[in-house]
């Protein structure tokens, strides 16, 4: 047994055991069948799929991607083959995999995640859901359900009454205060939450007058927002917090988990550097080994 | 199945202003390539470009473990590539897309191929080059388009090319869609294979939409296009570089290539 053996890296997501704290986050290793080759998932704590929805989804129209100064714009608009393609043709595929699988799920309106839950609910090969609030609820104007405090605790509620796994609710960080909304979440009954999810920014063409797109802003130039959010929502809530935003690195890692994160999530380094996961992985155990600690809880939350 | 290979630069080869072709050694077990597929190039020494550059493998030599890539430098990323220096490793995700398959398009015609278009625009001729070289049981008449007399440079990788410049510094003073008429008079061909920007593609599907590009059967001649998009992660993961195909979304990267006549351009 070597020293690296002997450092603890697993933690518990609400009842779920990961093998560390690293995810892959939503979006960015699709159903992991693309990624098979790059990346080694048995090596990663967990992954969550790409964002489901009741129905397939053709996603957005016109230029969907823009690299930014340390980071890049998306505006997918979540194309995926609804949920029960994903059940019969997707999962069967990932199954087995030797890591958590996470399923991400996204709709229109309240009675399509609570439906969707419905339907996950039995599927013993997911092991959490993971609720995108951050999509316009068609019902309500648009508005996303993750703006509001109330309309957070109506949604979580709802889908609480019928999944059956963890819920994992991943907010977004363009509101007026993240720590009121996860609260909301945590009083309706969320087990854990994931933040921050993409930040608002715009992408334009000077020369031709137009807007290049209009999307998510993610990767480096988000850090600094996804840690004071995840900063301060650790101290507001005392359920589990997956911090994300701009991770690429063991180094980017361990300050979100040493501000009180259990759990990170990666998500834009991969397309850059799709070994991201496992040598954070590896980066955070030679990290622990330098400081003399032997289990990742040593980190956790030492920054008050 | 793509993997992600470290690969040490042999050459830095500036073909033409702003145009460069850089071969590149590939450590390990070289993967079975095909013409037409692409690599996503980590842009060295710059952890503040987030995205890889997606390139189309110009050339590639099994036996040397070499791989050859020409782009144009159109940014930031290109640029820093463009100076990279003999001897410096780069890593590069390969081989990815689907390449083209010859085979694959044979089976959706009627009479055998004997005789192939090749149709480019600009740094888009580059897919093309290999394929002679990859199929030489076939003839080939080359079209190509570029905006001038420098970025022409890139017909040398082509035998029996005809040249339209948008200057008319050399070939013909025009659009590479005036050189089809002339060509398909001389000699029908069986399939044509393009490649270049979507204004260029679109040129070339309504020609193919006025109906004269008839086989010797008189069956519309397929084409076959290899697009370029801007990716993100380029294997199929992040849904970044869709285009309409038969009115559904398709991943350039991964679905690549499409039947012209299906692609909503």
């Amino acid at each position: 047994m070597n020293d690296m053996d002997k450092i603890e890296m697993g933690v518990h997501l609400c009842d779920v055991h990961l093998k560390n704290p690293v995810i892959a986050a939503s979006g960015t290793v699709g159903f992991c069948d693309e990624y098979q080759g790059l990346i080694d998932f048995s090596k990663v704590g967990a992954v969550s799929l790409k964002g489901l929805t009741l129905q397939e989804r053709a996603g957005n129209e016109g230029v969907r991607i823009c690299e930014t100064a340390s980071g890049m714009l998306n505006s997918i608009g979540l194309q995926n083959p609804g949920i029960d393609a994903f059940l019969m043709q997707y999962l069967p595929k990932i199954q087995a995999l030797d890591t958590v699988l996470i399923a991400n799920i996204a709709g229109n309106c309240m009675g399509d995640y609570v439906e969707m839950a419905r339907r996950l609910a039995n599927v013993k090969a997911i092991k959490m859901l993971e609720l995108n609030i951050s999509c316009p609820n068609v019902k309500q104007g648009g508005v996303a359900f993750g703006v509001y405090p109330k309309d957070i605790g109506r949604i979580v509620r709802a889908v609480k009454k019928v999944c059956k796994q963890p819920l994992m609710v991943k907010l977004s960080p363009n509101v007026a205060s993240i720590c009121d909304n996860a609260k909301a979440a945590q009083d309706a009954g969320a087990d854990c939450l994931s933040l921050v999810n993409t930040v608002h920014g715009l992408a334009v063409d000077l020369d031709k007058a137009c807007v290049i797109v209009k999307g998510g802003l993610s990767g480096p130039a988000i850090k600094p927002i996804g840690l004071r959010q995840v900063y301060e929502v650790c101290k507001a809530v005392d359920i589990p917090v997956v911090g994300m935003g701009g991770i690429k690195n063991a180094k980017d890692a361990l300050e979100y988990i040493a501000c009180g994160a259990t759990a990170v999530q990666i998500g834009t380094a991969i397309f850059s550097q799709p070994s991201v996961l496992q040598e954070t992985v590896s980066g955070i155990q030679e990290y622990l080994r330098k400081k003399g600690l032997n289990n990742i809880s040593q980190i956790k939350g030492v920054i008050k | 199945m793509a993997k992600d290979y470290l690969t040490k630069v042999i050459q830095n080869k500036s073909l033409a202003k702003e145009m460069v072709a850089l071969r590149l050694q590939v450590e390990g077990e070289f993967p079975d390539l095909a013409m037409g597929q692409f690599v996503l190039i980590q842009v060295p020494g710059r952890p503040d470009i987030v995205l890889r550059r997606a390139f189309c493998i110009a050339d590639y030599d099994k036996a040397s473990k070499q791989i050859s890539v020409v782009f144009r430098v159109i940014g930031e990323g290109t640029a820093v590539l463009a100076r990279v220096q003999a001897g410096q490793e780069l890593q590069v995700i390969l081989p990815l897309g689907s390449g083209w398959d010859m085979t694959k398009y044979q089976t959706q015609m009627e009479a055998p191929i004997r005789h192939i278009w090749l149709v480019g625009g600009g740094i888009g001729v580059v897919p093309l080059c290999g394929i002679p070289k990859e199929y030489p049981q076939f003839d080939y008449t080359s079209l190509l388009g570029f905006r001038g007399k420098d970025d022409s440079v890139l017909a040398a990788y082509f035998d029996n090319s005809q040249i339209a410049t948008d200057d008319g510094s050399i070939g013909h003073q025009g659009m590479v869609v005036d050189l089809l008429r002339p060509a398909y008079d001389k000699q029908k061909p069986d399939l044509i294979l393009a490649c270049g920007s979507v204004p260029f593609l679109r040129g070339l599907k309504n020609i193919q939409t006025q109906g004269w590009l008839q086989s010797t059967q008189n069956t519309p001649i397929p084409i076959y296009a290899s697009f370029e998009t801007k990716m993100a992660c380029g294997v199929g993961a992040c849904m970044g570089c869709v285009i309409k195909v038969d009115g559904q979304k398709k991943r350039v990267c991964k679905d690549a290539i499409f039947d012209l006549t299906k692609v909503e351009l």
